[in-house]
């Protein structure tokens, strides 16, 4: 179960002439909405910016969940990760990157022993259709949609 | 200058394996979802990929916000510099507990000649103070400590800090 971190981080990303980059960070209640996260930015932009003179590039409002619950498996391991790719209408590709996959799930013979999903796997099919299925609600960087057909097997790289 | 809204929802997953290292994985949701709706729809994607893992996702961040829209099209002037710091650091409602706000590229033209302390009476500089204190910001969600304690004033004087350049 996932529950909230005490506070939101404000964070205010500044640029310089020279591409050099910088962090300042505040915290703000966690229940803050986004609306009022919104007027505080704007409130503190205005008495801030006079004070620089470098660029304030962006602003992020960050919410963090925490699980503390549950301990992970004794053969996890972060070494490895799934590129999952998907497709839409057999021409958007775009890659999801899972970092310690179920060697469980993996194929245990042929060529792609080791290196794929077991698509014949009833657990891994159901677990693939529910994240096509999930994947409905995302976007890509640009704002299109994601695409939600999955390119059967993935790679374990 | 001015402050746009960010495209999207940037979700961020962060997946510890037995011996605590951790790896993410990222996607992105539509800004248009209410927060809420956000949360749920990250949980969700999160929830169908955390079967294919052996893996424990430990955390995961919703990230919103504004840019920019001048940038890079009107650069910072010429003597801008991330690594001259302006430093503030307040007092909470808790005792002992302090917030620091590092301003990055400070104005040299608010810091006091014949040293580094920043000019409190300055009125640009007391805004920034005031702001910061007040509890009435955003309907009341004004700055408070990582632990969620009210701001109270400012401690000590605001001095200007160089950090060291890590690009030499």
């Amino acid at each position: 179960m996932y529950v909230p971190v005490p506070t939101m981080a404000l964070e205010w990303h500044a640029t310089d002439r020279d591409e050099g980059r910088a962090l300042t960070t505040m915290r703000l209640p966690f229940a803050v909405s986004t609306a009022d996260a919104d007027s505080v930015t704007t409130e503190l932009h205005a008495v801030m910016s006079p004070l620089l003179n470098c660029v304030i590039t962006r602003v992020g409002w960050r919410w963090i969940f925490r699980n503390d619950d549950t301990e992970p498996a004794e053969t996890g391991s972060n070494t490895q990760v799934l590129l999952a790719l998907f497709y839409r209408n057999g021409e958007r590709y775009d890659a999801f990157y899972l970092p310690a996959p179920n060697p469980d799930y993996f194929e245990t013979t042929g060529p792609y022993a080791g290196i794929r999903l077991d698509m014949s796997n009833p657990t891994v099919v159901s677990a693939i259709e529910a994240l096509s299925s999930a994947l409905e609600a995302v976007v890509t960087p640009s704002g299109d949609p994601f695409p939600t057909e999955f390119v059967a097997g993935g790679k374990v790289i | 200058m001015a402050l746009a809204s960010t495209p999207n929802w940037e979700v961020s997953a962060t997946v510890a394996d037995r011996d605590k290292n951790l790896r993410s994985f990222s996607f992105n949701l539509p800004s248009a979802l209410t927060f809420a709706a956000a949360t749920t729809a990250a949980e969700t994607v999160i929830a169908a990929a955390a079967t294919l893992l052996n893996g424990v996702v430990v955390r995961y961040g919703l990230l919103g916000g504004k840019y920019e829209t001048s940038y890079p099209a009107t650069l910072p002037v010429e003597g801008s510099d991330v690594e001259r710091k302006g430093v503030f650091v307040f007092n909470t409602a808790v005792f002992g507990q302090h917030v620091k706000i590092e301003l990055p590229s400070i104005n040299n033209t608010y810091v006091v000649d014949g040293s580094n302390i920043i000019d409190q009476a300055d009125t640009d500089v007391a805004a920034f103070i005031a702001a910061v204190i007040d509890t009435g910001l955003g309907a009341g969600n004004s700055p408070v400590s990582s632990t969620g304690a009210d701001i109270t004033g400012i401690f000590g004087a605001p001095k200007k800090v160089h950090r060291k350049s890590s690009k030499g």
